[in-house]
């Protein structure tokens, strides 16, 4: 193929070609380096902040103008603005690395301009670690704090609904409702509390419902983790004059100190003294008694008459005096004490307090209440997701859905039937769903997520009940390459068979484009008819697949035998004895890769005790080590049918193992592999090297002779044979193997040759 | 005097068989929306339809096509096609970072910006006597940021390499290798592979050379490329976690593979190779890192 040129590139990298040009450029990239290069030129998301990182002068972040849509912060790239607060921006954001939404607090940079950077770092991880510990239902969760551009960022979650000032403002609000709200978040601010962190700016801003109606504390600790005056300088009082233009609701800063909000601040903390979590309470009940009444409870058009209304407890006339329950009002003026000591002595006193009426329900009712607000909670949501989509949307989305259920019923789930090659399979219909655009596109992602996950499961459920019975792994192992089609991070799956990415990536586009060959669908036969529920059908199943021809392979035909015993196999007419051509053994166990049989696929399928062993020749005993216990000389396989794929495919998985260092697994494999060619160089010198391993350097020696006689022109079996005899004192035999090695081309002879003369005392000749 | 509407049926097939009130209406949006990226810039109507018509392809329906298009972008292309001034002028202002941080990534020290500006230019709006001005083929599929991020990429690899024709194509791994293996950082690290020098570059080379091409891809846009996570799930239409499950099995495999074919070559205790394919996979990491600076300043 030619290479793309530059609009074509861009084409692909931003998904516009179709499915097969899509997959020609894509092979094309994986063996043109310069097309790759160029390929991920464009795959660039942002070329600034990406690639050149966070050093590099980006944007509107560091000019004057505001940073907006599309400027990346740490790692989270800016979406919308959703408010201004004191301290700085808020914006919705997104975390490529989780892939999910946040919101991004940019601090201005004047609040933090009077620490050093040094200073604002050490803070900000002291900080963060302190907020990261607050997690509960009631207190907005911090991700992440950090610094980008020179600005603090705060990086929390993201709440879809109103703020409590919002929320008061919408509709008049009864008080049994105003103090439900309430109560949730006194529990926010008892859960920080415990933690010891001060809120130290509450106020109806800072508190959020989302669509469910849960109440959220946000912004907790903030005011300190970056305010405050370093070095542990007490807070400076708030003089009129810092805050002569500043209205009494909104958050104040006094050389970049983060003070409060003046009409919520309790007096010591107006005072700059040391501030704890009872002038929480006095915030919370400041804005309770606003929520409640309608007016805040002191008067005042400055701090300093504020802080005369609040010493001389001078409530101001509440606007709608009549509906609030006589104890109610007796717990919001004892939290807007100007004694601290006169408050209640925690959050968790006074949100008793706010409860009262309700402590004789309670105890019965609890349960009950926390069941309906699940219910209620989760139609919100259910309410919320469909109020998004249109009606149209939703149907496709819908029958979609469906669809895939429909195809996973029947077990198709990546392999289609043989009979009807193009019938989708339930992984298409996923990927169509995980295709939708416009106004469904949520739904129709959130869904097909819910059936990736849902199919794996199943996939892996049926993998793990092949998995363990006898001659059911081979079925097993491509139940969870299934899965992982599904859900390539499916733990299980993933560790019971090792696919490497090009190997799932293959399989994968495999599945989605049906591009699988007439004997890989037979080879998958089996897996349709295993997946069925009851055994009639299952038995049924089976008997159609071996009616129809090609019949399944021999690999397959002995596992079924094994799983299904042999009196069931000839019911069904399973016939074991090698029949007529059929597709190669390897193939037919593992229908997962390309063309070539997949190492890890065969591992499972037939290092299994599944697959009988020959008889075992009492093997030379080795001092010291445990070389005898899984042991068989090939020499006994010798009347068994040469299958010199098989052999390959299992000498090749016995080096791979022997490169993890799975001695045991190795021996295995290569023992299978002479099982099936008595005479395989590979496995020979691969038992050769895991008896040198093991330190039984004369079978070692054995073994490795034996694969220099099969194959006299490999120079590396040579080293082997070499380094064995050396370490069995056998120095001529070692320099003469080491000899011809090097003349075989095997250059590290060298090295080994000289050692040799060097312990021998002998010149090496030239 | 045609009208737009007129030019566009007439030039794309497909529409004038069915010429629909939507598709009327999308390219009066698409003119519009031009505009108003561009007010400044003079593009004839009928020329930006016919443009537009070009960009189609006739063997689907139009209208989603159309939908595609990044309108504002292709105006940009078609009034810099027309060889205006200003056009050519916002153009360069409003690409030059996409430009700088191409050129960026080429890690040439001899190729001057000022130099390669002027070259780009010409190809991009001057063109010869055999290409056509490149921004004439800019069709609208994907962001024109992007596209000239690509065709500045391609030229800057043309200079270096002295034209060598494009198709030249597939190279070794070698490249990779250089990645892993250029500028030592520490003492340590160089002294390794001063000693072990060909050692580690034979047994990386051919635990390389074992991956499979599209693990070797994985790495490569991981590695050589530096491109996120996120991006390289978009190439191969995966999850981001997913990518990166990928590139941790890739990466273990390279360093187990390179582990192996070492100890094979070298003639060391299993402690010495240890430390030294610590400090490999620690270099693995670094090479990462570095991948993701800047390499040209």
């Amino acid at each position: 193929m030619e290479c793309p040129d530059d609009a074509e590139i861009v084409a692909f990298a931003e998904g516009y070609l179709d499915r097969t040009r899509r997959d020609e450029i894509r092979a094309h990239a994986d063996a043109c380096a310069e097309c790759a290069g160029l390929v991920a030129e464009a795959a660039r998301l942002d070329p600034d902040s990406l690639a050149v990182g966070n050093d590099a002068p980006i944007s509107a972040l560091d000019g004057d103008a505001a940073p907006g849509r599309g400027d990346v912060v740490g790692r989270y790239w800016l979406l919308d603005t959703l408010g201004e607060g004191g301290l700085g921006r808020v914006y919705a954001a997104y975390d490529p690395e989780l892939d999910r939404k946040v919101a991004i607090k940019l601090i201005r940079p004047e609040v933090t301009r009077h620490l050093s950077e040094g200073e604002l770092s050490t803070r900000l991880v002291r900080e963060a670690k302190a907020l990261a510990q607050v997690r509960h239902p009631n207190v907005v969760a911090v991700h992440d704090v950090g610094t980008a551009h020179g600005r603090v960022f705060v990086a929390m979650e993201l709440v879809a609904g109103t703020t409590l000032r919002q929320w008061l403002g919408q509709a008049r609000r009864d008080w049994s409702e105003i103090r439900d709200v309430f109560v949730a978040a006194a529990d926010g601010l008892r859960a920080a509390h415990a933690a010891g962190l001060v809120h130290r700016d509450f106020k109806p801003g800072n508190v959020l419902l989302d669509e469910a109606g849960r109440v959220q504390v946000a912004d907790f600790g903030l005011a300190r983790a970056v305010g405050d005056s370093p070095s542990g300088r007490a807070a400076p009082r708030v003089r009129a004059s810092d805050v002569a233009e500043t209205k009494l609701d909104a958050t104040i800063t006094a050389s970049g100190v983060v003070l409060g909000t003046p009409a919520y601040m309790a007096p010591e903390q107006h005072r700059g003294a040391t501030v704890d979590a009872k002038a929480d309470q006095f915030a919370f009940c400041v804005a309770l008694f606003e929520a409640l009444y309608g007016a805040r409870p002191f008067a005042g058009e400055t701090i300093d008459e504020l802080l005369e209304a609040i010493a001389a407890r001078r409530f101001a006339l509440p606007a709608r005096s009549a509906r609030v329950p006589r104890w109610l009002h007796r717990a919001v003026a004892k939290g807007l004490q100007h004694d601290p000591a006169a408050r209640f002595e925690s959050m968790a006193e006074l949100r008793a307090a706010l409860e009262v009426d309700r402590r004789q329900r309670r105890r019965w009712g609890a349960a009950l209440v926390a069941g309906a607000l699940t219910v209620v909670a989760g139609l919100g949501w259910a309410r919320a997701l469909q109020r998004q989509e249109d009606p149209a949307a939703v149907q496709q989305v819908q029958s979609l859905v469906a669809a895939a259920r429909e195809a996973a019923s029947r077990a198709h789930f990546v392999y289609p039937p043989r009979e009807d090659p193009t019938a989708p399979t339930a992984y298409l219909r996923v990927r169509e769903l995980e295709a939708m655009t416009g106004p469904g596109e949520a739904l129709a992602d959130a869904r097909a997520l819910q059936l990736r996950k849902e199919f794996a499961a199943t996939l892996v459920r049926l993998g793990d009940e092949y998995w363990q019975r006898p001659g059911g792994d081979l079925f097993a192992v491509d139940y969870y390459a299934a899965a992982l089609v599904f859900e390539p991070d499916h733990p299980r799956a993933a560790e019971r068979i090792r696919l490497t990415p090009g190997q799932l990536l293959g399989l994968a586009d495999k599945a989605a484009r049906l591009a699988f060959t007439d004997a890989e669908l037979v080879a998958a036969a089996p897996l349709v008819a295993l997946a069925r529920a009851d055994e009639p059908a299952r038995l049924a199943a089976l008997r159609a697949l071996y009616a129809a021809q090609p019949r399944p392979g021999i690999a397959t035909t002995a596992a079924l035998e094994t799983l299904l015993g042999e009196e069931a196999a000839r019911v069904l007419g399973i016939d074991a004895a090698p029949g007529p051509p059929e597709p190669p053994a390897i193939v037919a166990a593992a229908p997962i890769v390309d063309d070539e049989p997949t190492v890890a696929a065969v591992s499972e399928a037939r290092v299994s005790p599944a697959v009988p062993r020959s008889p075992v020749v009492a093997p030379r005993p080795e001092p010291g080590t445990s070389a005898g216990s899984e042991d068989e000389t090939p020499e006994s396989a010798s009347s068994s049918p040469s299958d010199p794929a098989a052999a390959r495919a299992l000498a090749a998985l016995g080096h791979a193992a022997l490169a993890e260092g799975r001695l045991d697994d190795a021996a295995k494999a290569f023992h299978g592999a002479l099982r099936e060619d008595r005479g395989h160089a590979g496995a020979l010198s691969g038992l050769g090297e895991v008896y040198f391993q093991r330190q039984a350097h004369d079978k070692a020696i054995d073994f490795y002779e034996r694969a220099t006689r099969a194959a006299p022109k490999n120079g590396s079996y040579r080293i082997g044979l070499g380094d064995a005899y050396f370490k069995v004192l056998r120095y001529d035999d070692a320099l003469a193997q080491y000899e011809r090695a090097l003349a075989l081309g095997q250059s590290r002879a060298q090295r080994r040759i000289d050692k040799l003369h060097a312990k021998l005392g002998t010149q090496a000749p030239r | 005097m045609s009208t737009a509407w007129e030019s566009f049926v007439a030039a794309a097939p497909q529409v004038a068989d069915a010429p629909t009130p939507e598709l009327r209406e999308a390219l009066a949006r698409m003119d519009r929306e031009g505009r108003d990226a561009w007010p400044e810039l003079p593009v004839a109507a009928v020329d930006f339809a016919t443009r537009l018509a070009g960009c189609l392809d006739p063997s689907t329906p139009a209208l989603p096509q159309l939908q595609r298009i990044p309108a504002a972008d292709l105006f940009l292309a078609v009034a810099c096609a027309s060889g205006d001034s200003r056009a050519i002028a916002t153009f360069e202002r409003t690409h030059a970072r996409q430009i700088a941080s191409a050129l960026r990534r080429m890690k040439n020290r001899h190729l001057l910006p000022d130099d390669f500006m002027q070259i780009l230019r010409r190809k991009l709006f001057v063109g010869d006597a055999q290409q056509p001005p490149a921004i004439s083929r800019y069709a609208g599929q994907g962001a024109i940021g992007a596209w000239v991020r690509v065709t500045a990429l391609r030229t800057a690899l043309n200079l270096t390499r002295g034209q060598r024709p494009p198709e030249r194509g597939i190279t070794g791994d070698e490249d990779l290798f250089d990645f892993t293996d250029d500028a030592p950082l520490d003492p340590e690290i160089h002294h390794l592979k001063t000693l072990y020098r060909d050692a580690f570059r034979r047994a990386f080379l051919d635990t390389l050379a074992e991956l499979e091409p599209r693990d070797k891809t994985l790495l490569r846009q991981s590695v050589l490329h530096g491109l996120a996570v996120q991006e390289i799930a978009r190439l191969h239409d995966v999850h981001r976690a997913t990518v990166s499950r990928w590139l941790g099995q890739v990466r273990a495999q390279l360093v187990d593979g390179t582990r192996r074919a070492l100890r094979e070559r070298l003639d060391v205790s299993a402690a010495e190779l240890d430390s030294i394919m610590g400090l490999i996979a620690s270099r693995l990491d670094v090479s990462v890192a570095r991948a993701l600076r800047p390499t040209d300043e």
